[in-house]
């Protein structure tokens, strides 16, 4: 099967604190997962789970302490050789649109300076017709953009000429970074939408991260749930969200407020008080605010258990039902018997 | 241009760029003198202002006018070379260390705080003492006065750089394909010119400040060379309070006075103006 | 004001930032004639895109109408102990009294409302000496209420930067909360917070309101934190209230055509139909359209819509809307 992405056991680990106590927080744990062509992969989790740290090491901004990480089949080191190259085929969007341009430039700036320095077109009428195009794709005009500073425009705007400038160079794989986070719940879809048909029309794979599920819900093909560094679960979209396994993941799903008013929260939740407090405990990550935790929960770290209909938990509870485990133990008794 | 418009606005801009257009005027009119600054004894001595001598005679028989014109270039030459020369060092350096951060931010700083607790004065008595015929030269006292001015505003440029670095349009133009020295030069110049600009003109007035002090103590420039500097000097060592000869100590006192007014001005409605955030509400206003 | 209930009421309420953009004066009409009644221990949602100028109506409504924005017109009452009170006409003086102990206001991006550089107990302990108590009494007072609201007490020796995102909005709702006021503004308190987070803080509001029986006025641009939280929701465009009724009956039947837009923008589970945005841009408050404010982008727009602003009108169900298409016989 062709991979365009593959993340295999990727490690970060950062060193915080004063000169007198530095405490290790480690924000990317032995995470892997793949994206295919034409596919949209969500990454989904709270603020501070690791998802934009591994966006980083993908895009190259940030090294990872272990871990490998291949781009359709070659390794990144071997692509960074001429980032030019890299960056051609893997583009990003960002959170904050006013901050993605240069507050004191023009908003065009960014994308004469793509055009000419990937060599996409040479001759002014070419360049502006590139741009043009691709304006279109998202929905603006070259008119409303040209000469105008990021402060001009409405942050719907601005995120749709950030993902503009992105596919001036006809990428195979676009990280988006929260892309709707800043944007009104009222106009998510149109940039949401704009991801769906970039896929079906020119193939574009796209890692979407976000801690909006319902969007993620919406427009992606297949999800994993990320939870202070570590993936918890991860499989179809359709499964993971409607028939949600781990117990983080069902909080997850439960806490995005659906606009019914029938609909409304019974159960109440428990809140981490500091950053760093989930980070450093041993075991599960999820044991201090499980509604289903045990013991060992708090002691033993769970591995990593797929299920049958293709959906990877990492959680005691499904250990029976892991069906690699279940073939392990089956070829060891079938050799037994011989 | 719609930037010196705007600029106008401002009654002190407005003020003190007249000041300065006008010594400027005195700077340039020194071409035309039909005195040798370093000569003396061209007219009758000790004159008070009068249509010929609009500023009155030294002692010594120069004429006051003409030998101000002269002190005010060389002063601004040797201001000017100072600040300039400190500027390009310190944004070379500022965003050398903010850029690349490591062990060049290290090396770059500690040169850098080494010239700041260096006891500006003494170094300058030292130098003035030990290379005598050297520092008598205008740009050498420029250059020597650039070498302690750099430090400071490295350390501010260098921190503006750190803070860029991270915000996100410079992810932006990485993934734009745009190379590290187009980055700073098209991205961050225009964060960091309103601090160069306003420092540059106050390192003029403490170039100019330290310029005369020093001549003042007799070290220096070479006395017979004019700058306000030595003009004061020249006119307390002949005594011209004692001898009544107001016009002669005075001038070159005005005419620093007005400078140092001037340029006082000129740094602060730049610097208001170039504000970043006051820019990006100027921008905003446009629609 | 002599229905029972109401406790904070805006008539009329016009409020416009005044811009000298390169000498030429700009009016910003961020409150355009809005009337609001909101009667006590209820939720009132106010929702609406960014730039609908519903922060700025929560700013009339505490009563800062600070330059450059500037009264143009209309009153803000607030009913204190039986009697009316006319806030916007109040000397400063007389408004701190009123503030923090009868309403109080939980600005956007409330995080950033504590000092970085003090421990959370100094600015409880600010707070409170404004509103003479002493420092003894004052501790224990955040303390206490701290407690009530299930927060840990801990939380008070820490510095702003240790407590995650969603602890330190939470700290800033009690400190707004610490005197118990009977109102209570809450402009986009969920916004940039992760779901859970959100959820938590919303729990937090929801509980304050259940023990003190408060009356609580959100304003967020989620649909779905109104589904959650409001009683009765206003819809707010360009400046004013296009469409208000109880939750209910917005959710249920939404009359404006922008309400219906907004509802069916939203994603919902189960659901992976195609979903439309709103087309188009909101105009800009500084040259707002002639009639009706959203004619524009109106996929029913008739003429009457491009030439006079609808009235907000009360179709039935105490269910307002303002829109020609519908109560015209009423508009005549």
């Amino acid at each position: 099967m062709d991979k365009t992405l593959e993340v295999k056991n990727l490690t970060k680990i950062f060193s915080v604190g004063s000169i007198f106590s530095r405490t290790k927080i480690t924000a990317v744990d032995n995470v892997s997962f793949h994206i295919r062509p034409a596919e949209i992969f969500a990454l989904a989790g709270e603020s501070g789970c690791g998802k934009t740290t591994t966006a980083k090491i993908i895009l190259g901004f940030e090294e990872p302490t272990s871990g490998e990480i291949l781009f359709k089949g070659k390794p990144i080191w071997t692509w960074r050789r001429k980032p030019r190259q890299y960056m051609k085929d893997v583009q990003a969007v960002f959170q904050n649109p006013f901050e993605t341009f240069n507050p004191l430039k023009t908003v065009d700036e960014f994308f004469y300076e793509t055009v000419r320095n990937y060599g996409i077109a040479e001759h002014k009428n070419d360049v502006e017709a590139v741009i043009r195009a691709r304006l279109e794709a998202v929905g603006l005009s070259f008119e409303e953009i040209r000469g105008r500073y990021p402060s001009e425009f409405s942050g719907g705007q601005l995120q749709r000429a950030s993902i503009a400038r992105a596919l001036l160079t006809n990428p195979c794989l676009l990280v988006a970074d929260e892309p709707v986070s800043m944007v009104d719940a009222s106009l998510r879809m149109s940039i949401v939408n704009l991801f769906k048909k970039l896929k079906d029309e020119f193939g574009l794979s796209v890692l979407y991260i976000t801690h909006d599920l319902a969007t993620a819900y919406y427009v992606s093909d297949r999800i994993a749930i990320m939870l202070r560094g570590n993936i918890i679960e991860m499989g179809p979209v359709d499964l993971v969200l409607t028939k949600p396994r781990h117990p983080y993941t069902r909080l997850l799903r439960e806490s995005v407020p659906e606009p019914d008013p029938q609909k409304k929260w019974v159960q109440k939740i428990t809140v981490t008080t500091t950053e760093h407090e989930e980070y450093l405990r041993k075991g599960c990550k999820f044991a201090g605010r499980c509604p289903m935790a045990t013991n060992r929960c708090k002691t033993e770290v769970p591995k990593e258990c797929f299920l049958e209909d293709g959906v990877m938990v990492k959680c005691h509870l499904y250990e029976q039902e892991d069906v690699m485990q279940a073939e392990i133990i089956g070829s060891q008794q079938a050799s037994k018997k011989r | 241009m719609k930037l010196i418009r705007d600029l106008f606005k401002d009654y002190r801009f407005a003020v003190a760029f007249g000041i300065v257009c006008l010594i400027l005027l005195l700077a340039i009119l020194s071409a035309f003198s039909p005195y040798d600054p370093r000569n003396a004894y061209q007219t009758p001595r000790g004159l008070p202002p009068s249509w010929q001598h609009p500023l009155g005679t030294t002692w010594l028989g120069q004429d006051v006018f003409w030998q101000l014109t002269f002190a005010v270039r060389n002063s601004l030459t040797i201001a000017i070379i100072a600040s300039i020369i400190s500027r390009l060092i310190a944004i070379i350096v500022g965003v050398l260390a903010g850029y690349k951060g490591g062990i060049v931010d290290r090396v770059l700083m500690s040169i850098g705080d080494s010239t700041l607790t260096l006891p500006i004065f003494v170094v300058l008595v030292l130098v003035s003492l030990v290379l005598r015929q050297w520092v008598r030269q205008l740009v050498n006292l420029g250059l020597l006065l650039a070498f302690f001015a750099w430090a400071w505003d490295a350390r501010v440029i260098r921190s503006q750089v750190l803070s860029l670095r991270e915000r996100e349009f410079t992810f932006t133009s990485v993934l734009s394909g745009m190379g590290s020295f187009k980055l700073i030069f098209k991205q961050y110049l225009p964060f960091l010119l309103p601090v160069v600009f306003t420092t540059l003109i106050n390192n003029m007035s403490w170039a100019i400040g330290m310029e005369m002090t020093l001549s003042y103590l007799g070290l220096g420039i070479d006395p017979s060379i004019p700058t306000l500097g030595t003009m004061i000097q020249m006119a307390i060592y002949r005594q011209a309070i004692f001898l009544g000869l107001w016009w002669w100590i005075l001038s070159p006192i005005a005419a620093s006075v007005l400078l140092f007014v001037a340029l006082y001005w000129i740094s602060l409605s730049l610097s208001e103006y170039l504000d970043p955030r006051a820019r990006m509400q100027r921008i905003g206003g446009k629609q | 004001m002599k229905e029972n209930g109401v406790v904070l009421k805006a008539e009329h309420l016009k409020a416009f930032y005044v811009l000298r953009s390169f000498g030429r004066q700009v009016l910003v009409k961020a409150v355009n004639d809005v009337n609001l009644e909101i009667h006590k221990g209820k939720v009132f949602g106010i929702a609406g895109e960014s730039g609908c100028g519903k922060s700025t109506l929560l700013k009339g409504l505490f009563a800062a109408i600070v330059p450059p924005l500037r009264l143009f017109g209309g009153r803000v009452l607030y009913r204190i102990e039986g009697q009316d009170v006319e806030v916007l006409s109040l000397s400063p003086e007389a408004k701190r009294q009123i503030k923090w102990k009868f309403i109080s206001y939980v600005p956007q991006g409330s995080m950033s409302v504590l000092n970085p550089i003090a421990k959370i107990k100094r600015t409880f302990r600010d707070v409170l000496e404004s509103h003479d108590r002493n420092v003894e009494e004052a501790l224990e007072m955040a303390k206490k209420h701290l407690t009530e609201l299930g927060l840990p007490s801990k939380v008070l020796h820490c510095y702003p930067h240790q407590l995650s995102g969603g602890m330190r909005q939470r700290v800033t709702i009690a400190l707004a909360t610490l005197l118990q006021p009977d109102v209570i503004l809450a402009d986009e308190p969920t916004t940039a917070l992760d779901v859970v987070t959100q959820r938590s803080v919303i729990q937090l509001l929801k509980d304050i309101q259940e023990k003190w029986g408060n009356t609580l006025v959100l304003v967020t641009h989620d649909m779905g934190v109104h589904a959650n939280m409001a009683d009765r929701i206003a819809i707010m465009y360009a400046g004013s209230i296009v469409e208000e009724a109880t939750t209910q009956e917005i959710f249920g039947n939404p009359c404006h055509p922008y309400t219906r837009y907004l509802i069916n923008s939203l994603p919902r589970f189960g659901e992976k139909s195609m979903r439309e945005s709103v087309p188009g841009n909101p105009p800009s408050l500084s040259a707002l359209p002639d009639g009706c404010p959203f004619h524009p982008r109106c996929p029913h727009v008739l003429r009457v819509c491009r030439e006079q602003v609808p009235n907000l009108i009360n179709i039935g169900n105490d269910h307002k809307v303002a829109c020609w298409l519908i109560g015209g016989e009423h508009n005549g």
